[in-house]
């Protein structure tokens, strides 16, 4: 799906989280929101999702106006920054919660339901651990599990706030490969946050570079690498 | 449930859960331990108070006394054996409130102590 970001600026009470930006996102990309703590790329991701409205400005998905449109309805896969898996659930009522949560005329029986949630275990490589609690999952597990879990309800589009933020290096860089082939495979427009240029670099077609509310430039990584646009982009990136 | 955050409520609405049945699914479960503490608590409370009752209800027998207003009003009546029991009674009660009290807190101390688990 072809998401087009129009002016969009937002303001919690007296600050300014996003001056105006634009940015058209092609379908089937995946785009990196790359910038430094406070810079607004989670505020645009959550936006996108449907949990965070914008002050002024337009959302269009595939050139229809989604700007007002319900979290529900928007039907993004959201993967959180630290999963937010729901813990007194095992791992495959986390999966199957968007099936089941759908309205009685669209909801799949139990044994489609049940075939699903296993072909995304499958998916995530974690056939085995359908009865586990996220609290007796690692690290790793658990971030495929919410993939898994945002994959089930068939998005639209996929959104990740700093997927591997809270993962080991060694554990984040098999994931990295691990993201790049589910969103390869499943072709999903997808868009995720980090403050890892090399992560940002290795693993998006597109990277956003954001600063402060704004965005500083916008790019294929090499583009950016070799061209980058400002002194900002040029330090963040240690061009 | 302010430090728990909103991240699992909100993890449920992109999943398409309406607001009721987020409440329902993800908001209770995580609290009703928490919940049921309060709510022992509360009980217990009730079940002491005085004053308040004293004053304020005009405590009319069997309609708006409690049980150490009753406990007095015995009492003060020279029904010694009927005041006696029912504050026995009222010490069964207290102790059986300590009792759930403290069987909730050994065993669900990690979830009344509202720290994040994962």
């Amino acid at each position: 799906m072809h998401i087009q970001i129009d002016e969009i600026a937002k303001e919690f009470g007296t600050t300014t989280a996003l001056h105006p930006v634009s940015l058209s996102i092609p379908s089937g990309a995946l785009v990196a929101l790359l910038g430094p703590s406070g810079s607004g790329k989670t505020t645009l991701l959550r936006i996108l999702g449907g949990l965070e409205f914008p002050t002024s400005g337009r959302v269009l998905f595939n050139s229809q106006d989604a700007t007002g449109m319900s979290v529900q309805e928007r039907r993004a896969g959201f993967v959180f920054q630290s999963y937010a898996l729901f813990r007194h659930m095992t791992v495959f009522e986390n999966i199957a919660y968007g099936l089941r949560a759908r309205p009685r005329a669209t909801r799949p029986n139990k044994a489609e339901i049940d075939r699903r949630v296993l072909k995304l275990l499958d998916l995530i490589q974690l056939p085995q651990i359908a009865d586990r609690y996220p609290t007796q999952l690692s690290g790793g597990q658990r971030q495929r599990v919410a993939l898994a879990r945002a994959l089930a309800i068939e998005p639209r589009m996929l959104l990740l706030d700093e997927p591997f933020g809270a993962l080991d290096a060694k554990v984040r860089k098999e994931l990295r490969q691990g993201l790049r082939d589910i969103h390869d495979e499943t072709g999903l427009t997808s868009v995720f946050v980090t403050h890892d240029q090399e992560e940002a670099m290795e693993l998006a077609d597109l990277v956003v570079v954001m600063s402060m509310g704004r965005i500083e430039q916008i790019g294929k990584p090499q583009d950016i690498r070799t061209r980058p646009a400002t002194e900002f982009v040029r330090e963040f990136i240690g061009a | 449930m302010i430090e728990q955050g909103r991240a699992e409520e909100e993890a449920a609405l992109t999943l398409g859960a309406t607001g009721w049945r987020t409440f329902r699914t993800v908001t209770l479960p995580n609290i009703r331990w928490a919940l049921l503490y309060g709510t022992l608590l509360c009980t217990a409370r009730a079940m002491g108070e005085f004053g308040a009752v004293a004053v304020v209800s005009g405590k009319i027998r069997g309609q708006t006394a409690t049980m150490p207003i009753t406990i007095e009003m015995f009492y003060n009546e020279y029904l010694s054996i009927a005041a006696f029991s029912m504050a026995a009674l009222l010490t069964g009660f207290a102790l059986l409130t300590l009792l759930l009290k403290t069987a909730l807190e050994l065993r669900h101390a990690d979830a009344l102590s509202a720290t994040r688990r994962h």
